[in-house]
């Protein structure tokens, strides 16, 4: 059932006609037929690699849910033209004019479909791979991966920038993972006064004396904790234990610290709340996170979102993928330029897509059934396109993906073990690249 | 609306996880087959009281907390340590953040100032959230849900107990009770006394006093005092609900 699923697979046959004439048109662009089966046997080959190459991800969170025709999968129900990009053979929409310059660095999946068509429960879907249970909370995948892989150079393994707020952070946090696998949530870094809270010491307190309060504060709660027993005890002794490293830290402080960007790049990025956001990713990656979820969530131009219930085509055109454009095509130049790219996976992804249909107030409702997404970096290569949709990007025509795929995918390539099952302390294992139907995710051949 | 029949069970049910940290049947708006109650005959008679006092809150609370097991020590004993879930013991629970920041600036005598808010209001007080960054960090009030949400570990808390304002300024502050207190000419041993009394409601054990007498001993004063009054307010005995 699985190798029908993978149209480039070689263990399959794989020339199917559509690919025939696709790798066809390359050659006539520009890339060999020979250069393109050597891609792929490299890319065969890369499967089997003891090491994998990437360490890290960065979440670009279109929050809301972007319509798939207007920006990934361009079809003639969206008012916007197609545009060719720099891998010959693959289109998307002209409102992404730079991202069309970078398309070797990510692929897209035309073809996710998901179960939850409002937005708290896409979430709790998108980020858990389940579907909400009033009985149980299930961590997030950025909390999982931050709990596979050990944290590095003190810097905190999982970053949310800016906060989602209130309402929505319970579906990224780790739950019975533990509050230690919790993103940290860090305030806007485009507000002029930002700044990461409580990073270094007042003045009038050294070293010497946090050892000294330590010592007294031992003294003090030895007694109570002997005998009084609570859950939040080891969570905040384990964040103490980590805000001591962090406050001893010079270069934590460091990787937190904006100003050391040149301003040139902070133009690049765009001065909004994406773009700084999508700059302190970077730095956190650098400096060792393992997850930073950049949250696009209600643009202060507009206080609109990508849940465009109303005038769609003005909003996709005039506020949102003019954004998307921008932080993506920079972030990955950015990452590229500083040799990040091969290991930090970068994805860009809403909680579901949008009809195919505008509605009577020109907006486009929630849809699950098909949609698009793209990812690249961290040996996840670019320029390829899984699945394909109909022609009015409904429905699923070719190798529909899951979450489970792509959670599989993702664990992949960071070389964390996706067939894996969680116990939860109720005693139900939970799989950690769950797929519909209580099966496990498959890794999609053609990116990892 | 008290005529449905799951009203009182539901009403009853809440106001004991006030007060226990967590419900006859948990999470508390979770009614159903799959999710029983702990103690069903303890959640009916509660909610046969609620339903003959014609849903007199206030008469239910007071069968609460005049109960036993409302009064029963959070201290455990080595049969009934693991226990969650039989009120053997009183459960510990964090502090609400408001209660929490309350609580430090009456054991430090220097209030917080909340905006244009009058000197001296206290932070449950509050109608709106407001500029706070200890109730930025450690979750703001947003008065619409009861109980409110809140008190889970973060490591921002973590972070703004060894470097936040909220801690270092109100410890150093002029002509707050620690500056008078170490000023005065009471004995390092009153101190200590001093501040457990404000902050624990309860005098050190003889191995505590010595301990933070040989930090005084080897210390400037004030710095000891701040010293041992941070990690006063930074014990877990100080800052939950026990």
């Amino acid at each position: 059932m699985t190798a029908n699923r993978m149209g480039l697979d070689h263990t399959s046959p794989p020339w199917t006609r559509r690919t025939l004439l696709k790798v066809g048109s390359l050659g006539f662009l520009g890339l060999s037929l020979s250069r393109y089966l050597r891609l792929q046997y490299a890319l065969a080959g890369s499967a089997q690699r003891a090491e994998p190459k990437a360490q890290s991800v960065i979440l670009l969170w279109l929050n809301g849910g972007p319509s798939q025709v207007d920006t990934w999968d361009p079809k003639s129900n969206s008012s916007f033209r197609p545009i060719s990009t720099n891998v010959p053979g693959i289109q998307i929409s002209e409102l992404l004019p730079r991202m069309s310059r970078h398309m070797d660095k990510l692929s897209i999946i035309r073809s996710m479909k998901t179960e939850e068509n409002n937005h708290g429960l896409a979430h709790h879907y998108f980020h858990t791979g389940h579907r909400p249970s009033p009985a149980m909370n299930f961590p997030s995948l950025g909390s999982i991966v931050s709990s596979e892989l050990a944290q590095r150079n003190g810097i905190p393994p999982h970053v949310m920038v800016p906060s989602i707020g209130p309402s929505f952070i319970r579906y990224f946090r780790a739950h019975m993972l533990g509050a230690r696998y919790d993103p940290m949530e860090l305030p806007d870094p485009s507000q002029k006064d930002f700044k990461v809270p409580d990073l270094s010491l007042p003045q009038s307190v050294s070293v010497e004396r946090l050892g000294s309060r330590r010592d007294a504060a031992r003294l003090v709660d030895s007694l109570y904790r002997e005998q009084v027993r609570s859950a939040e005890h080891s969570d905040l002794d384990e964040f103490q234990r980590q805000a001591l490293e962090m406050i001893l830290s010079p270069a934590v402080r460091e990787a937190f610290d904006l100003s050391r960007e040149p301003e040139k790049l902070k133009d690049a990025y765009g001065r909004d709340k994406v773009g700084q956001s999508a700059l302190i990713a970077r730095r956190l990656v650098e400096a060792g996170s393992r997850f930073v979820t950049v949250v696009d969530y209600k643009r202060k131009e507009t206080g609109k979102d990508w849940d465009t219930h109303g005038d769609n085509d003005e909003q996709h055109r005039d506020v949102l993928v003019p954004g998307t454009d921008r932080v993506l095509s920079t972030l990955l130049a950015d990452l590229d330029e500083r040799g990040l790219l091969s290991s930090t996976i970068v994805i860009a992804t809403g909680e579901f897509g949008r009809t195919p249909d505008i509605n009577p107030a020109g907006g486009r409702d929630h849809w699950p059934h098909c949609w698009s997404l793209v990812l690249g970096g961290g040996g996840i290569p670019g320029g390829l396109v899984v699945g394909e949709s109909d022609e009015r990007g409904a429905y699923v025509k070719d190798r529909m993906v899951t979450i489970g795929d792509l959670f599989s995918t993702l664990y992949k390539a960071l070389g964390i073990d996706w067939t894996k099952e969680i116990i939860h302390p109720v005693g139900r294992p939970l799989k950690i690249a769950n797929s519909i139907d209580d099966t496990t995710g498959v890794p999609i051949k053609e990116l990892v | 609306m008290t005529s449905h029949p799951y009203f009182a069970e539901a009403a009853a049910n809440r106001i004991w996880s006030y007060f226990f940290g967590r419900g006859l049947v948990d999470p508390v708006d979770d009614f159903r087959l799959g999710n029983p109650a702990t103690h069903p005959q303890l959640l009916e008679a509660l909610a046969s009281s609620l339903r003959e006092q014609d849903y007199d809150l206030k008469h239910l609370i007071r069968l609460i907390v005049t109960s036993r097991t409302y009064q029963l020590s959070s201290w455990t004993n080595p049969s009934n340590r693991l226990d969650r879930i039989n009120y053997s013991h009183a459960l510990p629970r964090p502090l609400a953040p408001a209660v929490l920041l309350d609580a430090i600036s009456q054991v430090t005598r220097v209030p917080e100032v909340f905006g244009k808010m009058p000197v001296g209001t206290k932070a449950i007080e509050l109608r709106f959230p407001s500029e706070s960054s200890f109730l930025d960090i450690f979750g703001t009030p947003q008065r619409d849900v009861v109980p409110e949400p809140g008190g889970k570990p973060s490591l921002g808390q973590a972070l703004h107990m060894f470097a936040g304002e909220t801690f270092n300024q109100k410890l150093s502050k002029e002509g707050g009770f620690l500056a008078r207190i170490v000023e005065s000419d009471v004995s390092n041993g009153e101190i200590i006394e001093q501040l457990h009394l404000a902050a624990l409601a309860r005098l050190p054990t003889p191995g505590e006093l010595a301990g933070h007498q040989e930090m005084f001993r080897s210390r400037p004063r004030k710095e000891a005092a701040e010293d041992l009054l941070w990690a006063l307010l930074t014990a877990r005995e100080f800052c939950e609900n026990h």
